[in-house]
């Protein structure tokens, strides 16, 4: 029997706290999502690179005063989307970023490996990136 | 998650060989290794065939560190073999920036 995978429609989310030293497990979660609907492992790792960037911009730019960062995973229909919201203040670069002038490549790879990536205002004053693949080229599942 | 790090001289070359997730995180404690490892200027070979993982500022970290290099006369190359790390080298466009080795041998002896 073959079933889509992508037809599954759940929603899970993955809260911690608001330091890079939680987007390794971040990533874990991504992983273990995407295992979840049966992308393959390139898709996997481009999933895993995005919402890390997501996440890193979340954690240096707007700050989580909260102190939790939180990442919702949404599956729906052909689509699997991370949604990645923070509630801070904007901050201005620091000192350390402007070390990096190379940094600022985020948005570009997120870009280029999601098939959809959207940011919104959210009501708070914060951002919302949402980062979504489409699961209909590779989430046939043979069960 | 840590980042393993280890050190060493070949025929002239510095060799980093660094093993984890490359990311904003760890993205310091690759700093550090590659400007202890390139602070006499020279050839640097950064060995990341046991990393799976590199994000923008990690990716930053290597580029300063090829800028830093090339005004000593110095060189930063890299050796790997994963093709999705290779990807984000050439979404990026920093596959220009460096020479890239799929063996250790190989960069070592072009370096």
């Amino acid at each position: 029997m073959i079933a889509s995978a992508a037809h599954r429609e759940f929603e899970k989310v993955f809260r911690a706290r608001a330091d890079t030293s939680e987007l390794a497990a971040i990533r874990r979660f991504v992983e273990q999502i995407a295992l979840e609907v049966a992308l393959d492992v390139e898709r996997i790792f481009d999933l895993k690179v995005a919402v890390s960037e997501a996440c890193a911009n979340a954690l240096e730019h707007a700050g989580c005063e909260s102190g939790w960062l939180e990442v919702c995973a949404r599956c729906e229909g052909h689509r699997l989307t991370f949604i990645i919201t923070d509630r801070g203040l904007f901050k201005p670069p620091s000192a350390e970023r402007r070390e990096c002038p190379n940094r600022g490549m985020g948005l570009p790879l997120m870009v280029a490996l999601m098939d959809e990536v959207s940011f919104a205002r959210t009501p708070g004053g914060g951002t919302q990136v949402s980062l979504s693949v489409f699961l209909d080229k590779d989430a046939t599942l043979s069960l | 998650m840590n980042l393993l790090v280890k050190s060493e001289t070949r025929e002239g070359v510095a060799i980093v060989q660094v093993e984890g997730d490359l990311d904003v995180y760890t993205a310091p404690r690759l700093r550090e290794a590659l400007e202890e490892a390139g602070a006499s200027g020279g050839r640097l070979v950064l060995d990341l065939r046991a990393v799976h993982f590199i994000d923008s500022t990690a990716l930053g970290v290597l580029v300063s560190a090829q800028q830093r290099l090339r005004t000593e006369d110095g060189q930063l190359s890299l050796v790997l073999d994963d093709p999705y790390l290779l990807k984000i080298f050439r979404i990026t466009g920093f596959d220009g920036v460096f020479p890239i080795y799929s063996q250790l041998e190989e960069a070592v002896t072009a370096s």
